[in-house]
């Protein structure tokens, strides 16, 4: 693996989920490299290779991009809907990672063409098995299309 | 000669009797109408003239024939003006016969008498010297022997005769157009009265002389008066006709077969804004080419001008046809619709007012169920947040650096992230709760035994090492959202395994009470610890609990969802129960 290849693109404005995700990831080993951005306009600028990331290859894409919905200027449903629309970035998996069970929420993010749909658990134990669990199948297991 | 006269003996007498009969009628049946007393007078003169005309007959001596012939033709003198009398009373003109005319219209018939009687001296009436000759002779008075003054006196009778017709003809003409045929029909009952003497006169009458001439007088005299009471009120109802015509305030127009104004009503006149004497005769096009257009077709709408401000008519034609199906006459009936339709815009408008009072409505309820949405939306996300992050970081720290905390900060950390499991229960529970309020209503036909069994076999891990005695009586189908009712279900059912716990044998019942009158009512019963009914009032309460979280787990949302459920359903739920020995919870859908 090359070691500054981002695996994870992990897109969340509250700093405590941001740092309990990568703990959990962190403690399984799962991912290595994990890119924490915090707002939605930073995640796009991180997928399109704008703004602070204009350096950025656009050929590096993350193997899977975890996003939560309430964010700070670009929500978290804007962010999906400009990633699945755009035929560079559509390919990429995106797992809404969210604290809402709002069915409108999740209605709408399907409707986007969202990879999968996890509510974050309250309860920490839960919570780590859930980051552990959809780590280990979208950066060992799943099959990316794009090498 | 003698013999010759007695053939009409009887009918003399008869008639005679049948005028006089008659008198007596008119006299007691039509005593309250101003005509009677000429009425009267008439059918007496007619009786007294056929009853001397008998006596004339049936009397040999020659002086008393004579005294009874003059009586007859002082008899003839009364009927003209009795008629005259009756046509001028008739026609309300009773006011003329002051004494001073009735002394003018009584001089000739006395000067005639006068003259009857005193014929053998100037022999004005008739020849004298044929008087033996006339009254034993059948016929009426030869021409040959009549006198001047006879002439005289017939000229009279029959100006003053038809001096009455007139005045009965002007005053039918007069009232009403209407009346116009109906004078006709009077002229020609009137005939018998003029024609009959004539017929005696010139000797040429098929009845007995003198006869035709009473018959004829009373027949006309009678006929006339009868027909035009008769008349009279009849044409009450076409009188009335004409009057509502005049005093209705819609407008009639009549117009002829050439599309031109044939009659007008005054509340035609002020619509349409112009006299009758000026629109009659004149094509309705010229005068008005808006009803014209509309009236040839059908019933319609018009706005005219001619005033001030326009009015709205609106139209009904009535086409008037022939015996042959051609349109001769079109009646148009107009109604000024002019408020009413001011009042229909004036509720349109108010309902277009209240209209956009329930858009607004709407919207202000719209706008607090999002804000509602935009609440529990907030609720679901930052309140879990900040609790993940307490629970998160307390487990990490209780997993990795437990061997450094004294025992007592693990205690402590572990009533942290219990209280954190709890209060997160229990933003799910409300936001569950607040969910139900929006969720549409699915309703269909369900069973519910079914479902019941349903519910039991998924709370089987309550049910894990312990006696559970149920009970399930009959439970009728009902109608209601499955999801929803399934959730009424778990909660009264998991709520009766709860409080059975501490039971040896949780014992519980359901069934369905059918009263006679309203829906049926589902119950489960349990002999769990029950409660006090004092605080039955908060049972259904969000987050109320009756008992301590040590003693029983739970939110305090579940019977409150229970609640509202079943009062979006159109239901009630209650409860009974008594402190340790159990509860039971009633619903109906």
């Amino acid at each position: 693996m090359f070691p500054d290849l981002v695996e994870i693109l992990l897109v969340e404005d509250n700093a405590n989920d941001a740092e309990l995700a990568l703990y959990a990831l962190k403690k399984h080993h799962i991912a290595n490299h994990v890119e924490i951005v915090r707002d939605g306009a930073e995640a796009l600028d991180y997928m399109f290779c704008t703004g602070a990331y204009a350096h950025r290859r656009i050929e590096d894409i993350p193997r899977v991009v975890l996003l939560d919905l309430k964010l700070p200027k670009v929500d978290g449903l804007e962010v999906l809907r400009r990633i699945k629309s755009d035929p560079h970035t559509c390919p990429i998996p995106v797992v809404v990672l969210t604290s809402s069970q709002e069915e409108r929420d999740i209605v709408e993010s399907y409707k986007l063409g969202v990879n999968s749909y996890i509510v974050k658990p309250v309860d920490f134990e839960q919570f780590v098995e859930a980051v552990r669990q959809l780590g280990l199948y979208w950066v060992v297991l799943n099959q990316a299309p794009i090498k | 000669m003698f013999q010759g006269v007695t053939a009409d003996i009887p009918l003399s007498i008869f008639a005679a009797v049948g005028f006089a009969l008659t008198a007596l009628y008119v006299a007691i049946a039509r005593r309250h109408k101003p005509t009677w007393t000429a009425g009267a007078v008439m059918l007496l003169a007619c009786a007294e003239l056929t009853l001397a005309r008998a006596l004339q007959s049936i009397n040999p001596d020659l002086a008393t024939r004579v005294f009874w012939y003059k009586m007859i033709y002082a008899g003839f003198t009364i009927p003209p003006t009795a008629f005259l009398y009756l046509a001028l009373r008739y026609s309300g003109l009773g006011s003329v016969l002051t004494l001073r005319t009735k002394l003018l219209f009584s001089v000739f018939p006395v000067l005639t008498n006068a003259v009857i009687f005193t014929n053998e001296i100037h022999g004005w009436m008739w020849n004298p010297a044929r008087t033996a000759f006339i009254v034993n002779s059948p016929d009426f008075l030869p021409v040959t022997d009549a006198g001047t003054w006879y002439w005289l006196f017939i000229a009279y009778s029959y100006f003053v005769m038809c001096l009455g017709c007139f005045f009965l003809v002007r005053l039918l003409v007069r009232s009403r157009k209407i009346y116009g045929w109906q004078a006709s029909t009077v002229l020609v009952a009137a005939i018998p009265a003029m024609l009959g003497p004539i017929l005696d006169i010139f000797n040429v009458s098929p009845l007995p002389p003198f006869v035709s001439t009473a018959l004829g007088l009373a027949i006309g005299s009678i006929s006339v008066s009868f027909l035009l009471s008769f008349l009279r009120r009849r044409d009450i109802l076409t009188v009335s006709r004409d009057a509502i015509t005049q005093s209705i305030s819609d407008g009639i127009v009549v117009v002829d077969g050439d599309d031109r104004i044939a009659d007008l009503n005054p509340a035609a006149e002020r619509l349409m804004g112009m006299r009758a004497a000026q629109a009659i005769g004149k094509p309705l096009a010229q005068l008005s080419p808006e009803l014209q257009s509309i009236s040839t077709h059908q019933n319609g709408e018009v706005t005219l001008h001619h005033a001030n401000e326009p009015r709205t008519l609106d139209l009904r034609v009535s086409a008037v046809h022939d015996w042959l199906g051609h349109v001769v006459s079109r009646v148009i009936v107009l109604r000024d619709v002019t408020d009413w339709k001011q009042a229909e815009e004036e509720i349109r408008h108010l309902n277009e007012e209240l209209e956009q009072r329930v858009v607004d409505r709407t919207a202000q309820l719209e706008a607090a169920n999002k804000e509602l949405e935009a609440f529990s939306y907030s609720v679901s996300h930052d309140l879990r947040a900040p609790l993940r992050a307490i629970d998160g970081f307390s487990r990490i720290l209780l997993e990795d650096y437990m061997p450094q905390l004294p025992p007592e900060a693990g205690r402590y950390l572990r009533i942290i992230f219990e209280n954190t499991l709890q209060m997160g229960r229990l933003i799910d529970g409300l936001l569950a709760f607040s969910r139900l309020g929006r969720k549409p209503l699915y309703k269909q036909q369900m069973d519910t035994a079914d479902l019941v069994r349903q519910v039991f076999d998924s709370l089987s891990s309550e049910q894990a090492g312990r006696q559970v005695e149920i009970s399930l009586g009959e439970l009728p189908p009902c109608q209601g959202d499955p999801v929803l009712l399934r959730q009424v279900w778990i909660n009264l059912l998991s709520n009766a395994l709860k409080f059975t716990r501490g039971q040896e044998t949780a014992k519980i019942e359901i069934g369905c009470l059918t009263p006679e009158e309203g829906p049926p009512v589902y119950f489960v019963k349990d002999n769990g610890v029950g409660f006090d009914m004092q605080y039955v009032g908060k049972l259904f309460g969000v987050f109320q609990r009756l008992h301590s979280a040590e003693e029983f787990d739970g939110t305090g949302v579940g019977l409150a969802i229970v609640q509202r459920i079943i009062r979006r359903h159109g239901g009630r739920v209650w409860a009974e129960a008594k402190v340790g020995a159990g509860a039971t919870f009633y619903f109906t859908i």
